[in-house]
Protein backbone atom coordinates (compact mmCIF):
# COMPACT_ATOMS: atom_id res chain seq x y z
CA UNK A 1 0.00 0.00 0.00
CA UNK A 2 1.66 3.09 -0.97
CA UNK A 3 1.11 5.93 1.22
CA UNK A 4 -1.59 8.82 0.33
CA UNK A 5 1.23 11.62 -0.19
CA UNK A 6 2.93 9.75 -2.79
CA UNK A 7 -0.75 9.34 -4.85
CA UNK A 8 -0.88 12.77 -4.12
CA UNK A 9 2.07 13.44 -5.94
CA UNK A 10 1.11 11.47 -8.56
CA UNK A 11 -2.11 13.04 -9.82
CA UNK A 12 -0.23 16.28 -8.79
CA UNK A 13 2.86 15.25 -11.64
CA UNK A 14 0.46 14.68 -14.25
CA UNK A 15 -2.12 17.74 -13.67
CA UNK A 16 1.03 19.80 -13.98
CA UNK A 17 2.65 18.16 -17.08
CA UNK A 18 -0.79 18.15 -19.10
CA UNK A 19 -1.22 21.81 -18.34
CA UNK A 20 -5.22 21.34 -18.70
CA UNK A 21 -8.50 20.41 -17.01
CA UNK A 22 -8.12 16.67 -16.26
CA UNK A 23 -10.82 14.26 -15.60
CA UNK A 24 -10.41 11.35 -12.61
CA UNK A 25 -10.68 8.77 -15.44
CA UNK A 26 -7.76 10.40 -17.76
CA UNK A 27 -5.67 10.41 -14.49
CA UNK A 28 -6.81 6.48 -12.99
CA UNK A 29 -6.01 5.35 -17.09
CA UNK A 30 -2.31 6.86 -16.86
CA UNK A 31 -1.77 5.88 -13.44
CA UNK A 32 -2.83 1.99 -14.54
CA UNK A 33 -0.15 2.01 -17.48
CA UNK A 34 2.25 1.59 -14.59
CA UNK A 35 -0.07 0.31 -11.81
CA UNK A 36 -3.49 -0.83 -10.81
CA UNK A 37 -4.88 1.81 -8.87
CA UNK A 38 -8.87 2.36 -8.22
CA UNK A 39 -10.77 4.68 -9.53
CA UNK A 40 -12.39 5.40 -6.04
CA UNK A 41 -9.34 5.88 -4.69
CA UNK A 42 -7.60 8.11 -6.88
CA UNK A 43 -11.32 10.26 -7.07
CA UNK A 44 -11.23 10.33 -3.05
CA UNK A 45 -7.55 11.56 -3.23
CA UNK A 46 -8.73 14.41 -5.83
CA UNK A 47 -11.18 15.70 -4.11
CA UNK A 48 -8.62 15.30 -0.84
CA UNK A 49 -6.36 17.88 -3.02
CA UNK A 50 -9.02 20.12 -3.79
CA UNK A 51 -10.13 20.98 0.11
CA UNK A 52 -6.39 21.13 0.68
CA UNK A 53 -6.38 23.79 -1.75
CA UNK A 54 -3.95 22.15 -4.36
CA UNK A 55 -6.52 21.89 -7.12
CA UNK A 56 -10.04 23.87 -8.30
CA UNK A 57 -12.59 21.76 -9.88
CA UNK A 58 -15.44 22.46 -12.41
CA UNK A 59 -18.03 20.27 -14.10
CA UNK A 60 -17.89 19.87 -17.15
CA UNK A 61 -21.10 17.37 -18.39
CA UNK A 62 -21.39 14.74 -15.39
CA UNK A 63 -17.75 14.41 -14.39
CA UNK A 64 -15.53 17.33 -12.26
CA UNK A 65 -12.58 18.60 -13.99
CA UNK A 66 -9.67 18.93 -11.76
CA UNK A 67 -6.62 21.73 -12.79
CA UNK A 68 -3.99 22.92 -10.63
CA UNK A 69 -4.39 25.89 -8.39
CA UNK A 70 -0.25 27.20 -8.73
CA UNK A 71 2.01 25.84 -10.80
CA UNK A 72 4.76 23.99 -9.90
CA UNK A 73 7.58 26.54 -10.32
CA UNK A 74 5.03 28.99 -8.26
CA UNK A 75 5.01 26.34 -5.63
CA UNK A 76 8.65 26.08 -5.31
CA UNK A 77 9.28 29.81 -5.93
CA UNK A 78 7.44 30.42 -2.61
CA UNK A 79 9.71 27.27 -1.30
CA UNK A 80 12.36 28.99 -1.82
CA UNK A 81 11.36 32.18 -0.66
CA UNK A 82 10.57 30.61 2.70
CA UNK A 83 14.01 28.97 3.06
CA UNK A 84 16.19 31.66 2.04
CA UNK A 85 13.66 34.99 2.06
CA UNK A 86 13.98 37.38 4.87
CA UNK A 87 10.41 36.10 6.51
CA UNK A 88 11.00 36.07 10.18
CA UNK A 89 10.13 32.21 9.92
CA UNK A 90 13.09 31.45 8.60
CA UNK A 91 15.62 31.43 12.05
CA UNK A 92 14.49 29.14 13.59
CA UNK A 93 12.52 26.39 11.27
CA UNK A 94 14.88 26.19 8.07
CA UNK A 95 18.53 26.95 8.20
CA UNK A 96 20.32 27.18 5.04
CA UNK A 97 24.27 26.23 4.34
CA UNK A 98 24.96 30.06 3.49
CA UNK A 99 23.46 33.18 2.75
CA UNK A 100 24.80 34.95 -0.59
CA UNK A 101 26.68 38.10 -0.01
CA UNK A 102 27.47 41.18 -1.20
CA UNK A 103 30.17 42.06 -3.77
CA UNK A 104 31.97 43.76 -0.37
CA UNK A 105 31.95 40.08 1.33
CA UNK A 106 32.69 38.15 -2.16
CA UNK A 107 36.24 40.37 -3.13
CA UNK A 108 37.05 40.41 0.75
CA UNK A 109 36.99 35.92 0.54
CA UNK A 110 38.26 36.03 -2.28
CA UNK A 111 41.24 37.71 -1.19
CA UNK A 112 41.19 35.00 2.14
CA UNK A 113 40.97 32.50 -0.32
CA UNK A 114 43.95 33.55 -2.45
CA UNK A 115 46.05 34.27 0.68
CA UNK A 116 45.67 30.63 1.86
CA UNK A 117 46.55 29.22 -1.97
CA UNK A 118 50.13 30.95 -1.32
CA UNK A 119 49.83 29.97 1.90
CA UNK A 120 49.78 26.05 1.09
CA UNK A 121 52.09 26.43 -1.96
CA UNK A 122 54.54 27.91 -0.42
CA UNK B 1 17.14 27.63 43.85
CA UNK B 2 15.21 28.39 46.91
CA UNK B 3 17.21 25.87 48.76
CA UNK B 4 19.98 27.48 47.52
CA UNK B 5 18.90 30.85 48.65
CA UNK B 6 17.96 29.69 52.24
CA UNK B 7 21.47 28.33 52.53
CA UNK B 8 22.58 31.35 51.91
CA UNK B 9 20.35 32.99 54.64
CA UNK B 10 19.12 35.38 52.08
CA UNK B 11 15.42 34.01 52.52
CA UNK B 12 13.01 37.20 53.07
CA UNK B 13 11.86 35.95 56.52
CA UNK B 14 15.09 35.03 57.47
CA UNK B 15 16.89 38.11 56.58
CA UNK B 16 13.83 40.98 57.80
CA UNK B 17 12.19 39.37 60.49
CA UNK B 18 9.02 40.84 61.56
CA UNK B 19 7.63 41.12 57.77
CA UNK B 20 5.80 37.43 58.28
CA UNK B 21 5.19 34.93 55.70
CA UNK B 22 6.38 35.42 52.31
CA UNK B 23 4.01 37.37 50.17
CA UNK B 24 2.66 36.57 46.96
CA UNK B 25 4.93 38.84 45.10
CA UNK B 26 8.01 37.18 46.66
CA UNK B 27 6.88 34.14 45.34
CA UNK B 28 5.33 35.32 41.69
CA UNK B 29 8.31 37.71 40.45
CA UNK B 30 10.88 34.83 40.70
CA UNK B 31 8.41 32.53 39.28
CA UNK B 32 7.59 34.40 36.42
CA UNK B 33 11.33 35.07 35.13
CA UNK B 34 11.54 31.21 35.67
CA UNK B 35 8.68 30.18 33.74
CA UNK B 36 8.59 33.09 30.79
CA UNK B 37 11.14 31.84 29.06
CA UNK B 38 10.02 28.31 29.56
CA UNK B 39 6.68 28.43 28.12
CA UNK B 40 7.88 30.85 25.18
CA UNK B 41 10.61 27.82 24.40
CA UNK B 42 7.95 25.67 24.04
CA UNK B 43 5.63 28.20 21.87
CA UNK B 44 8.96 28.11 19.61
CA UNK B 45 9.42 24.64 18.98
CA UNK B 46 5.47 24.31 18.05
CA UNK B 47 5.63 27.41 16.15
CA UNK B 48 8.99 26.01 14.30
CA UNK B 49 7.35 22.61 13.57
CA UNK B 50 4.13 23.92 12.36
CA UNK B 51 6.25 26.13 10.08
CA UNK B 52 8.45 22.92 9.13
CA UNK B 53 5.66 20.66 8.47
CA UNK B 54 3.76 23.08 6.03
CA UNK B 55 6.83 23.76 4.35
CA UNK B 56 7.59 19.69 4.15
CA UNK B 57 3.78 19.40 3.22
CA UNK B 58 4.40 21.84 -0.09
CA UNK B 59 7.71 20.09 -0.57
CA UNK B 60 7.26 16.54 -0.60
CA UNK B 61 4.69 18.02 -3.65
CA UNK B 62 7.10 19.45 -5.68
CA UNK B 63 10.36 18.29 -4.99
CA UNK B 64 12.29 15.35 -6.26
CA UNK B 65 13.55 12.72 -4.25
CA UNK B 66 17.21 11.71 -5.28
CA UNK B 67 18.48 8.68 -4.02
CA UNK B 68 21.89 9.03 -4.94
CA UNK B 69 22.35 12.01 -2.42
CA UNK B 70 19.26 11.23 -0.18
CA UNK B 71 18.16 14.68 -0.90
CA UNK B 72 14.94 16.52 -2.33
CA UNK B 73 15.59 18.48 -5.10
CA UNK B 74 13.64 21.79 -5.98
CA UNK B 75 13.72 23.01 -9.57
CA UNK B 76 15.28 26.26 -8.96
CA UNK B 77 18.02 28.03 -10.30
CA UNK B 78 19.06 29.86 -7.08
CA UNK B 79 21.94 27.86 -5.30
CA UNK B 80 20.35 27.02 -2.58
CA UNK B 81 21.28 24.01 0.14
CA UNK B 82 19.02 24.12 3.66
CA UNK B 83 17.24 20.95 6.05
CA UNK B 84 14.20 20.64 7.77
CA UNK B 85 15.49 19.00 10.94
CA UNK B 86 12.69 17.39 13.13
CA UNK B 87 11.25 13.71 13.80
CA UNK B 88 10.76 13.90 9.58
CA UNK B 89 13.56 15.91 8.60
CA UNK B 90 14.29 16.18 4.95
CA UNK B 91 17.64 17.79 3.60
CA UNK B 92 17.25 20.26 0.58
CA UNK B 93 19.14 21.49 -2.82
CA UNK B 94 18.31 23.26 -5.51
CA UNK B 95 18.69 22.06 -8.98
CA UNK B 96 21.02 25.67 -9.21
CA UNK B 97 23.11 23.78 -6.73
CA UNK B 98 23.46 20.72 -8.01
CA UNK B 99 24.52 23.00 -11.56
CA UNK B 100 27.45 25.18 -8.98
CA UNK B 101 28.65 22.36 -7.40
CA UNK B 102 31.06 19.63 -7.83
CA UNK B 103 30.29 16.26 -6.45
CA UNK B 104 32.56 16.18 -3.97
CA UNK B 105 31.70 20.02 -3.19
CA UNK B 106 28.14 18.84 -3.02
CA UNK B 107 28.85 15.99 -0.63
CA UNK B 108 30.40 18.28 1.70
CA UNK B 109 27.47 20.66 1.68
CA UNK B 110 25.09 17.53 2.53
CA UNK B 111 27.27 16.53 5.46
CA UNK B 112 26.66 19.74 6.98
CA UNK B 113 23.24 19.41 6.68
CA UNK B 114 23.19 16.36 8.12
CA UNK B 115 25.03 17.76 11.13
CA UNK B 116 22.58 20.28 12.06
CA UNK B 117 19.50 17.17 11.93
CA UNK B 118 21.93 14.99 13.64
CA UNK B 119 22.94 17.79 16.47
CA UNK B 120 19.66 18.80 16.83
CA UNK B 121 20.56 22.22 16.50
CA UNK B 122 16.64 23.58 15.51
CA UNK B 123 16.40 23.29 19.29
CA UNK B 124 19.25 25.49 20.45
CA UNK B 125 17.78 28.08 17.94
CA UNK B 126 14.38 27.47 19.52
CA UNK B 127 15.94 28.40 22.58
CA UNK B 128 18.15 31.25 21.61
CA UNK B 129 15.15 32.41 20.02
CA UNK B 130 12.81 32.19 23.16
CA UNK B 131 15.38 34.19 25.14
CA UNK B 132 15.91 36.98 22.78
CA UNK B 133 11.71 37.39 22.55
CA UNK B 134 11.47 37.02 26.25
CA UNK B 135 14.12 39.52 27.12
CA UNK B 136 14.07 41.46 23.79
CA UNK B 137 15.44 44.50 25.58
CA UNK B 138 18.52 42.61 26.21
CA UNK B 139 21.73 43.67 23.95
CA UNK B 140 22.54 40.08 25.06
CA UNK B 141 19.81 38.44 23.96
CA UNK B 142 19.81 40.04 20.82
CA UNK B 143 23.35 38.86 20.54
CA UNK B 144 23.14 35.43 21.68
CA UNK B 145 20.91 34.44 18.75
CA UNK B 146 23.00 35.78 16.08
CA UNK B 147 25.75 34.33 17.43
CA UNK B 148 24.45 30.79 18.60
CA UNK B 149 22.85 30.41 14.93
CA UNK B 150 26.74 31.19 14.01
CA UNK B 151 28.26 28.97 16.30
CA UNK B 152 25.88 26.12 15.00
CA UNK B 153 27.18 26.42 12.09
CA UNK B 154 30.30 26.38 12.75
CA UNK B 155 29.41 23.25 14.15
CA UNK B 156 28.02 21.50 11.43
CA UNK B 157 31.28 22.65 9.64
CA UNK B 158 33.39 21.01 11.61
CA UNK B 159 31.52 18.09 11.34
CA UNK B 160 31.10 17.89 7.64
CA UNK B 161 35.43 18.30 7.77
CA UNK B 162 35.48 15.23 9.50
CA UNK B 163 34.62 13.21 6.70
CA UNK B 164 35.26 15.31 3.49
CA UNK B 165 38.44 17.51 2.20
CA UNK B 166 38.64 21.40 3.45
CA UNK B 167 38.92 22.29 0.53
CA UNK B 168 35.65 20.60 -0.78
CA UNK B 169 33.73 22.64 1.98
CA UNK B 170 35.52 25.64 1.66
CA UNK B 171 35.13 25.91 -2.44
CA UNK B 172 31.47 25.08 -1.80
CA UNK B 173 31.17 27.94 0.83
CA UNK B 174 32.35 30.17 -1.49
CA UNK B 175 30.62 29.17 -4.45
CA UNK B 176 27.29 29.16 -2.75
CA UNK B 177 27.78 32.67 -1.26
CA UNK B 178 29.43 34.27 -4.18
CA UNK B 179 26.59 32.98 -6.65
CA UNK B 180 24.31 35.00 -8.35
CA UNK B 181 20.43 35.09 -7.23
CA UNK B 182 18.69 35.12 -10.50
CA UNK B 183 15.38 34.19 -8.20
CA UNK B 184 16.19 37.95 -6.75
CA UNK B 185 15.62 38.88 -3.41
CA UNK B 186 16.70 36.56 -1.19
CA UNK B 187 18.38 37.91 1.85
CA UNK B 188 22.13 38.46 1.66
CA UNK B 189 24.09 37.40 4.40
CA UNK B 190 26.78 39.52 7.12
CA UNK B 191 29.87 38.36 7.34
CA UNK B 192 29.31 35.22 9.02
CA UNK B 193 30.49 33.14 6.00
CA UNK B 194 33.51 35.06 6.08
CA UNK B 195 34.72 34.61 9.82
CA UNK B 196 33.69 30.60 8.95
CA UNK B 197 35.61 30.60 5.42
CA UNK B 198 38.63 32.16 7.31
CA UNK B 199 37.92 29.63 9.95
CA UNK B 200 38.07 26.88 8.03
CA UNK B 201 41.14 28.24 6.28
CA UNK B 202 43.47 28.34 9.00
CA UNK B 203 44.63 25.11 9.98
CA UNK B 204 44.99 25.69 14.15
CA UNK B 205 46.36 22.51 15.80
CA UNK B 206 44.07 21.50 18.18
CA UNK B 207 45.07 22.87 21.94
CA UNK B 208 47.20 20.52 24.18
CA UNK B 209 44.92 18.77 26.29
CA UNK B 210 46.26 20.45 29.33
CA UNK B 211 45.19 23.26 27.98
CA UNK B 212 42.12 22.11 27.22
CA UNK B 213 41.16 21.50 30.84
CA UNK B 214 42.34 24.21 32.35
CA UNK B 215 40.16 26.19 30.03
CA UNK B 216 36.87 23.82 30.81
CA UNK B 217 37.87 24.08 35.02
CA UNK B 218 37.92 27.48 34.23
CA UNK B 219 34.39 28.19 32.87
CA UNK B 220 32.96 25.67 35.23
CA UNK B 221 34.58 27.36 38.15
CA UNK B 222 33.91 30.89 37.51
CA UNK B 223 30.26 31.24 37.55
CA UNK B 224 30.15 29.02 40.88
CA UNK B 225 32.54 31.99 42.67
CA UNK B 226 29.95 35.03 43.35
CA UNK B 227 27.42 32.96 44.83
CA UNK B 228 30.38 31.05 46.78
CA UNK B 229 31.94 34.29 48.36
CA UNK B 230 28.73 35.23 48.53
CA UNK B 231 27.59 32.40 50.58
CA UNK B 232 30.91 32.88 52.98
CA UNK B 233 29.05 34.52 55.70
CA UNK B 234 26.15 32.60 55.46
CA UNK B 235 27.70 29.32 55.98
CA UNK B 236 29.37 30.60 59.64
Amino acid sequence: MRRLGELEAEIMDRLWAWQRPTTVREIVDDINEHRPVAYTTVMTVASILYNKGWLLRAKEGRAWVYSPVRSREEYTAALMEDALGTSEDRSAALAHFVEQMGPEEVSALRKALRAAGRRTQA
Amino acid sequence: MSGLLRFCGLTFDVRIPGTGPVGVPAIAVPALVALLPLACFAHELLRARRVRARHRGVLDMVGRRSARWRATVLDHDTPAAYCLPGRRPRIVVSAGALKLLSPAQLESVLEHERAHIAGRHHLVLAATEAFARVFRWLPLAREARTQTALLLEMAADDRALRRHPREALVSALYAMAAGDAPGGAFSVGGPDAAVRLRRMLEARRRPHPALRGVVVAAAVAVPLLPPLLGCAPGMG
